[in-house]
């Protein structure tokens, strides 16, 4: 091809010595030498077109554009049945997936016989596998039901939360005046509804049934933009305050009607009136929690003009293009200016305090709280998923040693490093898809526990389940913990030569760096284990303080009766009093039944009510405070509910609507305002501004402070008003609804009917209270702290046992493996006490690192604990001193076994062991 | 007609090619008569590929011709087409012809029948 010119030959072009190294080892043996030829033929012809520069350039781009097509050549499996091959009419692509495919089923089906063949090793894993991966799967599906997945709205991650925040960063409510002007005024919003929750006494054919659900602006169904099952939802133009429609939810309709299909259009009857269905909402649809069953617009009452009447939350759906930020400062803008306008009016019971507002996404309103610990609670099951996985590890070391004559063997006959390395961890992967099989079954199990456990106040408890995300997240895990600790004893394998393995058949030694992986996965786990047993012991010692606190109040001897009575027949003051009257005259003296009382919020019960204040100074001028809690009481409240009084008088039948205004204070309001002083005498009014025109009410008593949201709440300053003043006065909380209390001379479980029947006889028409023991208040509050330490509490003790069988697997092979030279040991004298001892020694070396890093790293990690623990820092020395006892102990009993069997070791017979 | 046996468009081209160069059909020339007459780039790794691919599914055979005797001569493989490759071809370009037919598209050329 070269010409030859007179001149002489031109010299050839050299080819670029990289590419042609890289091409000729990319294409296949028969062909190289040809293709190698075409190139060089091709590259003198370019020279000749274009110089050698070019040339060079083009044949490095021939070959950069040969590799794709020469590498998936070389990957088809070559040599195929000609059969397949005449089958093959496809496009190149899907015979390269084809030999993908076959290679893969052999290594499975090489996986499987692996495993069958060493049964008692796979079922050491799986079982190890399922039961960390079961408790994974469970606290995955809690996180993934209710955190991760998405509330049942339109958009859900529009809807935010508008609160009125008053001191103390609380958040409170938004009054109906207040809300039509925000919303006027405000453009952040596309849609914004404000709703409050609400009860009412359904008559049914068979008797009464109290209903909880929601009182809302007409706009709230098109906020949360979830159409309805039949009929339609509240809208903004034709539903208005006090209108008789209803919209049922789908338990309700499906529950009380029987799915009737014709329920719309249907009346209903309540106590207090009727109200026509208008829509049935589709099922898995609630607001804003499960338990509202129903949706009405917002009741007709006496107060709901008041701007001081803060009664509704609100809900809104941003406008497109506004962040949280953005209407977090448009709407405070919009509230202080419609608090400055409503100043004229006198209606606003405070100008200062209360315009600042939080927007807060609707998401996080509802289930925010569980981040933190649904984040402990995943930490705690991945570390026992660590801890497992260093388990297997050295279970598949242990047990690759083992099949190393086996491996040295396949290595001797051809198959190469990557294939018995992707051969072992097929087989592990294969065992951990097994143990998640079933640990998937494990879960349901834990699972229903986790839900009995969970406090009711889990938001979402009733979504949980195993949904096909969990499916995923649990194959995912199997997927990569089978690599990783297939890849330990794959590594380990493909590092031993074949010789020394083929000459010491089973006896295998592990190797030094396999000694060393041992040891560390050891040191892992048991590190792991103690921070686990850390933390549980931190919270195990929380929840035993936080079970000592004293709330204030007696919590045994008191029951508590949730009152509701309806307006249609308690609309009157007198009515109201007639009721309380009887009942006080009923229960009273009664045998096993001391004091009968009256509240409108109960300490924790959920329910409670604040209001700023101002005291009187000695000039008579108005020093305002911050806020208080208040509760409307009864007479004989305090002697009912076990708190002392510490001065002055309680309240009286006396303290009446023409009698001077008065009030009961708790210690801590003392303390307070007056501190070192006594208050009695003194006088404060509800509100905060220096010009407002409140009644005052004089202090008669001081009763000591109770608790009022939780175990882990801190003293408030508690107003305690007579109920015959307060409504008239205010104008709200009649009393109608609230909690009747009794103290009880026995358990107060007994009286239980005995109160029953006797409000039923004072009214049957009131459908069945709800009653609860001081008991069982406490316990409700302490359900979260419970769950919690209930969970850690078993992670660790899970975390532990695997641990610990870890620890006996190695000692037991430790020892197997030494067996020969322990028999020389004996034969030369030493006692069995001796051996014993050695063994014992050298599992404490393996626990003492484990134990030092575990104890190390958990001052630093239960830092992450602090905002869970009460009355116990995060490096309580006790703690760690039991935790450490502990694992030491266990980690003794899981060596004694084979010390013990080392001990037992018959010379004779281990020296003739081979 | 061969069932089903229908040729990806690269390979049809590299049959197409073998088919036209005759005794000439070796690697590069394959390579070469394909990016004259299509314009298209090609890697002469491609075309191994394909021709490896296609002998292996029966379409095609080689020859190895002796040395040629000239300097830097060399033994080449030379490809042809095997009975059924030629029936594949036919089958293949049969197919487009009658698709094409008819159609009318902006730049279409007209089809040599």
């Amino acid at each position: 091809m070269s010409a030859s010119s007179p001149a002489g030959r031109r010299a050839r072009t050299r080819p670029p010595r990289l590419a042609r190294a890289l091409i000729a080892r990319l294409v296949w043996s028969e062909d190289r030498a040809f293709l190698l030829a075409d190139l060089d033929e091709e590259l003198e012809q370019m020279a000749a077109e274009r110089g050698p520069r070019a040339a060079r350039r083009w044949y490095r781009a021939q070959t950069l554009r040969s590799v794709l097509p020469l590498a998936r050549r070389r990957l088809s499996a070559p040599g195929r049945r000609p059969r397949a091959a005449a089958r093959d009419a496809a496009p190149h692509r899907s015979e390269d997936s084809m030999s993908w495919l076959q290679r893969f089923s052999q290594d499975v089906r090489h996986a499987a016989r692996a495993v069958r063949r060493s049964p008692r090793y796979a079922a050491a894993v799986i079982v190890t596998f399922a039961l960390a991966s079961g408790a994974n799967i469970a606290v995955f599906s809690v996180v993934n039901s209710v955190l991760l997945r998405p509330l049942p709205y339109a958009a859900p991650d529009e809807l935010v939360m508008v609160h009125r925040v008053t001191d103390y960063g609380i958040e409170s409510g938004v009054s109906l005046p207040d809300f039509r002007d925000w919303r006027a005024a405000s453009t952040s919003f596309a849609r914004w509804a404000g709703y409050s929750g609400s009860g009412r006494t359904y008559l049914g054919p068979d008797g009464a049934e109290r209903w909880r659900g929601v009182e809302a602006t007409g706009e709230l169904f098109e906020v949360l933009g979830v159409p309805p099952l039949a009929g339609r939802a509240l809208q903004s133009g034709s539903d208005h305050v006090g209108d008789p429609v209803i919209v049922l939810g789908h338990g309700l309709w499906t529950r009380r009607f029987g799915a009737d299909p014709d329920i719309v259009g249907r009346s209903i009857r309540f106590e207090d009136g009727t109200a026509t269905v208008i829509g049935v909402m589709p099922a898995g649809f609630y607001f804003p929690t499960p338990d509202e069953e129903y949706w009405m617009p917002i009741a007709e009452s006496p107060y709901i003009d008041q701007r001081g009447a803060w009664l509704l939350q609100t809900i809104g759906r941003l406008a497109p293009g506004v962040t949280l930020e953005a209407a977090q400062t448009e709407v405070g803008t919009v509230a202080r200016r419609v608090a400055e306008a409503a100043d004229g009016t006198a209606e606003s019971p405070c100008r200062t305090t209360c315009t600042e507002v939080s927007v807060e996404s609707r998401h996080e309103a509802y289930v925010g709280d569980t981040r933190r610990l649904f984040a402990i609670l995943l930490g705690a099951v991945g570390l026992v998923l660590a801890i497992a996985c260093a388990n297997i590890a050295n279970l598949g070391l242990t047990h690759a040693t083992g099949r190393s004559r086996e491996l040295a063997v396949r290595a001797a006959l051809g198959a190469g490093r990557g294939r018995l390395s992707r051969q072992l961890i097929a087989e592990h992967v294969l065992l951990a898809l097994g143990g998640a099989l079933v640990g998937l079954l494990l879960s349901f199990a834990v699972l229903r526990g986790l839900v009995a456990l969970g406090p009711d106040d889990l938001p979402r408890l009733g979504e949980v389940g195993i949904d096909w995300t969990a499916l995923g997240y649990a194959m995912l895990v199997a997927l990569v913990c089978g690599v990783v600790f297939g890849a330990v004893p794959a590594l380990s394998a493909s590092r031993a030569s074949i010789g020394p393995a083929l000459k010491d058949a089973d006896r295998g030694s592990v190797g030094r760096t396999g000694r060393r992986t041992l040891r560390l996965l050891i040191t892992t786990q048991v590190s792991l284990a103690v921070l686990l047993v850390l933390g549980a012991g931190l919270l195990v010692q929380s929840f035993l303080h936080l079970s000592e606190v004293r709330p204030g109040f007696d919590t045994r001897h008191v029951l508590a009766v949730h009152i509701d009575l309806p307006e249609s027949r308690y609309g009157t003051p007198e009515a109201t009093e007639g009721f309380y009257g009887s009942a006080r005259g009923r229960l009273v003296g009664r045998s096993g039944i001391e004091a009968v009382g009256f509240t409108t919020h109960l300490p924790f019960s959920g329910s409670r009510i604040q209001a700023s204040y101002t005291t009187e100074s000695a000039t008579g001028e108005r020093t305002p405070g911050s806020d208080l809690e208040l509760e409307v009481v009864g007479e004989g409240y305090f002697e009912s509910v076990g708190i002392p009084r510490l001065a002055g008088r309680d309240i009286s039948r006396e303290d009446g609507p023409d009698a001077p205004l008065v009030a009961v204070v708790n210690q801590r309001f003392a303390e307070l305002r007056w501190p070192g002083r006594n208050p009695i005498g003194r006088r404060f009014a509800l509100d905060d501004s220096a010009d407002a025109d409140t009644p005052w009410h004089e202090i008669v008593g001081v009763v000591g402070t109770t608790l009022k949201r939780g175990m882990d709440d801190e003293p408030r300053p508690v107003a305690y008003f007579p109920r015959r003043q307060f409504q008239p006065t205010y104008g709200l909380m009649s009393g109608r609804s609230g909690y009747l209390t009794l103290r009880t001379t026995g358990a107060p479980a007994r009286v239980i009917s005995t109160v029953r029947s006797e409000l039923a006889a004072i009214d049957p028409a009131l459908p069945l209270p709800r009653i609860e023991t001081s008991a069982e208040l406490v316990s409700r509050s302490m359900a979260e702290p419970r769950f919690r330490t209930i969970l850690l509490g078993s992670f660790a003790g899970l975390a532990l046992l695997v641990a610990l069988l870890g620890v006996y697997g190695v000692m037991a092979f430790a020892v197997a493996r030494r067996t020969r030279e322990i028999g020389i040991r004996m034969a030369l004298g030493a006692s069995a006490r001796r051996i014993r001892g050695g063994v014992l020694r050298s599992g404490a070396s393996l626990l003492v690192a484990g134990l030092a890093i575990g104890l190390g790293g958990g001052l630093a990690a239960t830092r992450l604990l602090r905002s869970m623990l009460f009355g116990v820092s995060p490096s309580d020395p006790g703690t760690y001193a039991a935790a450490g006892a502990l694992v030491v102990l266990a980690g003794v009993a899981a060596c004694w076994l084979p010390a013990r069997r080392a001990s037992r070791v018959e010379p004779i017979t281990a020296l003739r062991e081979e | 007609m061969p069932k089903g046996r229908f040729l990806a468009e690269f390979e049809l081209y590299v049959m197409l090619g073998v088919a036209g160069l005759g005794e000439g059909a070796y690697g590069a020339a394959i390579r070469r008569a394909i990016r004259g007459r299509t314009g298209r780039p090609v890697s002469i790794g491609a075309v191994y590929a394909t021709v490896s691919r296609l002998e292996e599914k029966g379409l095609l055979s080689h020859a190895v011709s002796e040395p040629r005797p000239v300097p830097g001569g060399r033994a080449r493989k030379i490809y042809a087409l095997t009975p059924a490759g030629e029936a594949a071809v036919a089958h293949s370009t049969n197919m487009i012809r009658r698709m094409v037919e008819g159609v009318e598209l902006d730049g279409l050329e007209a089809w040599a029948p």
